[in-house]
């Protein structure tokens, strides 16, 4: 039987903090909503939404590197929650994250090739000679000099110190990578180069990869299926061409329209988002989206909408279908 | 490298290094420096006022009062350095713990640093001594022991921030273990307050030792330390100001010496 190589189950995350002695428990901050989804092998993933919608919180579930509230992942078939802190250990060689700022994820007092080989050696697998070899070699592949090994990061412009740290992810051979919106903090002629790079390197690797965006454009080109987020649920799912040619979810409609020049669109409705993404310590009733819904009913400010499946396995969650 | 122009530029920071440099050296060849024994008393000279021979003076037994001075700086240091190294031993290893764990394990450290926080920690040491008696060792251990705290609570706050970081986040999502983080990635970069606290612990700690000893609960008499020296002087400031001036002198140098050390240091590693 061949199962998902990732697959999540009412994955729910609240933030809070712990009250003390002396000072209550502050208010829970809802970040992640009993999200469910399966990803394939040799499938790429897309995870968008707006800013504060758990895309992050997602992103360091998946690869726990924060402990959910409730819900499962299920990595290559292996519930990732119940594994001890050993056990944890050896997966994460399968599965990577790239975090966003390029600038922070990587360690200031480190020279570049023992960053890169640091992973070979903290899992026993090469040391001395033979992991500079290797590191030598992930270096060229992501485009960097074997030079490059013995400076500092803070010697790199934002665009290289990514390539770095794909490097570093890269090393181990992962099944799967996080990438937690590599390219929004880069210029945009960088960025390009940047997805171009990962594109290149998922074909000679062979891992799969969830890709983190709030900008559905950057995702359009290259991602498989793409999930859309609101406020720490799952809206819409589907694949990227039924998603950009027939959007359901009003909220995902929004997010096509404000896409400059899209063809698809030019003659359809408009929808303009009004508002703003409401407080995750205080969500709205029912469909979090239905104050900002033109179309919001009765229904919409009582009862949480579930995703259901239109056909195609394009799955929506909206009171309107 | 551009650390090093720095501390050229740094005045205070050179001037408090040579001075430390120096009292190093004096008590290193303290045996060489002298020209009395520090324990042979002359009663037939007690008091002697500061002259050719007895460049301090003498104090109520006729001892010479420069060379237990120079002495008793050999105790002053070293009661000062060990004391603060136990300090900041102790004070790294459960900041790191409290700071890197979190929960419980941070609750329980950090209620028991707040324990010693709370208690003058004159009167705690004086308690303790009573307790064990006051030799070298059980007062630069009692010494160690109480000044731990801040030394604690400063590194649990830097690694409570850097635990955060994206960059040792990454370094755990590679797979290191706990005890990887914590000594190759966290405390290199927690390192700076860390040297600033351990200069500045060991002024705090000549202070205890001279405090300590003034009030006849330091090393035992006819040992020299700075602080004996001003205990016996006590009584006879009017007669003599040599006799408390001197070993005072040393210790406001000292302490000031290192003070300046650590807030220069400060200074360079923050810019």
């Amino acid at each position: 039987m061949t199962y998902p190589l990732l697959s999540v189950k009412n994955l729910t995350k609240y933030y809070k903090k712990e009250g003390s002695l002396f000072s209550p428990p502050e208010d829970e901050v809802l970040a992640l909503d009993d999200v469910n989804f399966d990803m394939y092998e040799g499938e790429t993933l897309s995870i968008v939404g707006e800013s504060g919608c758990g895309k992050t919180t997602l992103a360091k579930l998946i690869t726990r590197l924060i402990e959910p509230t409730r819900g499962f992942i299920f990595f290559q078939g292996k519930d990732l929650i119940s594994l001890n802190p050993g056990e944890m250990r050896k997966i994460r060689r399968k599965l990577q994250i790239i975090f966003q700022d390029p600038y922070a994820s990587l360690p200031p007092r480190m020279k570049v090739g023992e960053i890169v080989g640091e992973g070979l050696e903290i899992h026993g697998l090469f040391k001395g000679g033979k992991k500079m070899e290797l590191v030598k070699r992930v270096l060229g592949e992501v485009g960097l000099n074997a030079g490059d090994m013995n400076r500092y990061p803070q010697e790199f412009s934002g665009g290289q110190r990514q390539r770095i740290n794909i490097a570093r992810a890269l090393i181990l051979h992962p099944r799967l990578v996080v990438a937690d919106e590599p390219v929004s903090a880069l210029d945009v002629s960088v960025k390009g180069q940047i997805i171009k790079l990962m594109q290149d390197l998922k074909e000679n690797y062979r891992f799969n990869y969830i890709f983190i965006s709030h900008d559905l454009t950057t995702v359009e080109e290259f991602s498989h299926r793409v999930i859309i987020m609101y406020l720490g649920r799952i809206v819409e799912l589907a694949s990227t061409r039924k998603l950009f040619e027939k959007p359901m979810h009003i909220y995902t409609r929004a997010l096509i329209s404000a896409v400059p020049h899209r063809k698809a669109l030019r003659n359809k409705e408009k929808f303009i988002l009004e508002g703003e993404v409401p407080d995750p310590r205080n969500p709205p009733s029912g469909c979090h989206f239905h104050p900002r819904c033109s179309f919001s009913q009765d229904i919409c400010q009582k009862e949480r909408p579930f995703l259901k499946d239109m056909g195609n396995n394009h799955l929506v969650a909206c009171h309107l279908y | 490298m551009i650390l090093g122009k720095r501390v050229q530029k740094n005045k205070i920071f050179i001037f408090s290094l040579v001075i430390i440099t120096g009292l190093f050296l004096m008590a290193l060849f303290a045996p060489h420096l002298v020209s009395h024994d520090p324990l042979k008393t002359e009663t037939e000279n007690w008091l002697t006022p500061p002259g050719p021979d007895n460049w301090f003076g003498t104090d109520r037994l006729g001892r010479d009062i420069y060379s237990r001075v120079v002495f008793g700086s050999r105790i002053s240091l070293s009661i000062g350095f060990i004391s603060a190294a136990i300090m900041i031993f102790t004070g790294t290893l459960l900041g790191a713990l409290a700071g890197y764990y979190g929960g419980i394990v941070d609750n329980l450290i950090m209620r028991l640093t707040d324990i010693i926080i709370v208690f003058p920690v004159l009167f705690l040491i004086i308690t303790l001594i009573s307790l064990f008696d006051s030799g070298f060792i059980h007062i630069i251990l009692i010494i160690g022991f109480t000044g731990w705290p801040v030394v604690a609570r400063l590194v649990r706050a830097e690694f409570m921030s850097l635990r955060e970081r994206d960059f040792v986040q990454a370094i755990r999502a590679l797979g290191a273990s706990d005890l990887r983080i914590i000594t190759r990635h966290i405390l290199p970069n927690a390192l700076d307050p860390i040297v600033v606290a351990a200069t500045l612990s060991v002024p705090a700690a000549i202070l205890a030792e001279a405090g300590l000893s003034f009030l006849g609960l330091g090393i035992p008499a006819p040992v020299p330390t700075w602080g004996n020296i001003l205990r016996e002087a006590h009584g006879y400031f009017r007669q003599a100001w040599w006799y408390a001036a001197f070993p005072g002198a040393f210790i406001f140098v000292t302490v000031m010496a290192f003070n300046l050390l650590g807030e220069s240091l400060k200074d360079l590693l923050d810019s």
